[in-house]
């Protein structure tokens, strides 16, 4: 993508973490899950 | 099991202490240099490489690998979980010495020792970030050795002066992790001076954020890894007790360091976009960094998830080595190898070998004293006089 303006950086930037912080929190549900499965259950 | 806290009648010529008195001999004559010749005569360091090994391992692998202390003691005390009460001794030793050693390395960097307490007593230099970590270090090793010593006064029966000391340990705790919080980001943020300097793949403005939350998976992988290693070599110093809950800490600590890891590896990805770094990715420093973050982070932090939810010890530990050597990796990029990435090849530091020599010498001078105390002292099994007492 082309950027000729700080505005338009920070769109870029920004909406890249913004996905980035979704993709995370979803992440980490799902990691927590994986985590907290198998044979570990006395906690 | 052998009767614990005698430290046996073997011979003292063992290949452990063979070795140790070598490098010791070897330390103590380039030490001999380093203060009646400079650092010119034994390190590569000039104007461009002003901090070379001795920050980059001794002081910032140092720190970070210390935090075993405030990790394991805030889990303890401060969010009440008591399984892990066995493991605060070794941590905390642990921590102390490193600090210790961290103060006696900067030594070498410094020159002229007895100026030690002049940043701090005499000529304060509030607006500078080294004043804040010399501050902290200073404060926190304080609290350390006072943390540490209700084990030695068990040792040398003072019961009236330990009862005091082990009333502290909940404010002390309070303090230590508000000292580690300032001092192990602020060591972050010194690189955060010098954004020309480094390279922009490890330079970040959230500099400070990743070092604090990389202490953390620092600290708790150097809890298993030092709970392995004493496990192999001083197994006769360990009670009942510990043994019982040594596999619950190792558990426990590698969860707890499957999810930091996890949260860091996240934070770096976003530090990454938030500077639109995504094309230094295919340089041959962005290789270096994913070597960094995917073998030293991300797969530390499956083999952690994985070994947790199999009660697989052996993966942990694995895991944990991992995570001590990714940290160190990680301390070396920013102070060394990503540190005056644009100077020529001909311009950049490499240390000496008596540089190296050194790192050796404040490493196994550690080991040793770890390994002094802990064949004495009350740290893997409890006093007789205070079972279940501390």
């Amino acid at each position: 993508m082309e950027i000729f303006s700080l505005q338009e950086y920070y769109t870029f930037t920004k909406g890249i973490v913004y996905l980035l912080m979704g993709g995370a929190l979803i992440g980490v549900t799902l990691f927590w899950q994986f985590l907290m499965g198998g044979n570990n259950n006395d906690d | 099991m052998s009767n614990p806290g005698n430290p046996g009648s073997k011979s003292n010529l063992t290949a452990f202490n063979v070795i140790a008195g070598a490098i010791i001999v070897m330390g103590l004559v380039i030490t001999v240099l380093r203060f009646t010749k400079g650092l010119g005569a034994v390190t590569n360091l000039d104007d461009n490489n002003p901090w070379g090994l001795w920050i980059g391992f001794d002081l910032l692998c140092g720190v970070a690998l210390a935090a075993g202390g405030y990790t394991t003691s805030a889990a303890c005390y401060i969010f009440g979980l008591k399984r892990f009460h066995s493991a605060v001794r070794p941590a905390i030793l642990t921590a102390f010495l490193g600090y210790a050693l961290v103060v006696f390395a900067l030594q070498y960097d410094l020159g002229r020792p007895w100026r030690l307490p002049y940043p701090i007593f005499v000529q304060q230099g509030t607006t500078s970030l080294l004043f804040e970590v010399g501050l902290c270090v200073m404060l926190y090793l304080t609290v350390l050795f006072i943390e540490f010593t209700p084990a030695m006064f068990e040792w040398l029966g003072m019961k009236k002066i330990r009862s005091v000391v082990v009333k502290l340990t909940l404010a002390l705790t309070i303090f230590g992790v508000v000292l580690s919080t300032l001092h192990q980001s602020s060591l972050g943020a010194l690189y955060t001076i010098a954004p020309s300097k480094l390279h922009p793949l490890w330079y970040s403005t959230y500099l400070p954020v990743f070092f604090f939350v990389s202490s953390i998976a620092a600290g708790l992988s150097m809890v298993i890894f030092e709970g392995t290693l004493s496990h192999k070599k001083l197994h006769r110093m360990m009670d009942e007790e510990y043994l019982k809950h040594h596999d619950g800490v190792v558990l426990g600590f590698g969860k707890a360091a499957s999810l930091v890891l996890f949260g860091y590896f996240a934070i770096k990805m976003i530090g990454l976009a938030y500077a639109n770094n995504w094309h230094y990715l295919t340089s041959g420093y962005g290789l270096w960094f994913m070597v960094e973050m995917l073998g030293f982070v991300a797969l530390p932090c499956f083999l952690y998830a994985v070994g947790v939810r199999e009660k697989n010890l052996g993966l942990i530990k694995k895991a944990a080595i991992i995570t001590v050597l990714g940290i160190v990796l990680n301390r070396f990029n920013v102070s060394l190898v990503a540190f005056n990435y644009h100077l020529p090849s001909s311009e950049r530091y490499f240390p000496t070998m008596m540089e190296i020599g050194i790192s050796v010498f404040v490493v196994t001078l550690g080991v040793v004293i770890f390994r002094f105390i802990t064949t004495r002292m009350p740290i893997f099994h409890e006093h007789p006089d205070y079972k279940g007492e501390h």
